[in-house]
């Protein structure tokens, strides 16, 4: 399944809520919880940083369920996220707890059972995987 | 929008006004406390009881005026649902904000303390 939403943070939360209906079919509700905070936090860095002023344009997700879970794979041309961004990032007991920003791809990484980016041809793939096998960080 | 209501010892009950204080409200939801706290209300509860998501810019904002108040005052947080709950738990903020189960337990708590 594939769906598009235009690069604005106004609809960030209308399509996490339609992509959740879709993956309260397929996940536990624990899992549920933390397919929600990873992909909310994916779209808005989306919109927030890559995409920024590229409201004209879209971003495609694609969710395809397999036996045990749900993979996602976020689809989009904007600015690419830099490597070493994606090769360090930091555990959320890292952070600073009075950060007012920059829990985002923490999140991502600790909601999610794998990460995986890539950018090429101009196009930009956040893949993220989600297995009911897994327990949210309790 | 947020609703707010003050009680005794000038606690004050801040309801946000959307469901998901996320992204998309976090910045106006930050703004209209943080103007709360400008006007000398710094012993905050926010009642989180109709909000069914928030997301890493709706923890910022909490923490923001966390930071805005200082030590003059406090916030507490009450009646997060399981998936708020979690994602508190997730980032650490459960141990940053004090948490009660309702506004009433809150108000109780703080008005011992005031």
């Amino acid at each position: 399944m594939t769906f598009s939403m235009a690069a604005k943070i106004d609809d960030v939360d209308p399509m996490v809520l339609q992509l959740k209906a879709i993956a309260e079919t397929v996940l536990d509700p624990d899992r549920v919880v933390a397919f929600e905070i990873a992909i909310s936090e994916a779209l808005t860095n989306v919109v927030r940083h890559g995409m920024i002023g590229r409201e004209d344009e879209s971003v495609a997700i694609d969710l395809q369920p397999k036996d045990d879970g749900l993979v996602v794979v976020i689809s989009e041309t904007g600015t690419p996220v830099p490597p070493e961004l994606i090769a360090n990032i930091s555990d959320l007991d890292d952070l600073d707890q009075f950060a007012e920003s920059g829990r985002g791809i923490a999140l991502i990484k600790a909601c999610a059972d794998s990460l995986e980016y890539a950018s090429e041809n101009g196009i930009n793939r956040l893949f993220l995987r989600f297995s009911n096998s897994t327990e949210l960080e309790k | 929008m947020i609703q707010s209501d003050i009680h005794q010892n000038g606690i004050c009950v801040v309801v946000p006004g959307t469901e998901r204080l996320t992204a998309a409200t976090a910045g106006d939801f930050k703004s209209e406390v943080s103007k709360l706290v400008d006007g000398g209300h710094d012993r905050l509860i926010i009642d989180l009881s109709k909000v069914t998501f928030v997301d890493s810019s709706g923890l910022g904002a909490l923490v923001g005026v966390l930071k805005k108040v200082g030590n003059r005052g406090e916030i507490v947080v009450c009646a997060p649902s399981d998936s708020v709950a979690q994602m508190f738990r997730i980032t650490r903020m459960d141990r940053v904000f004090a948490t009660y189960p309702n506004v009433a337990d809150a108000l109780k708590t703080l008005q011992g303390q005031g």
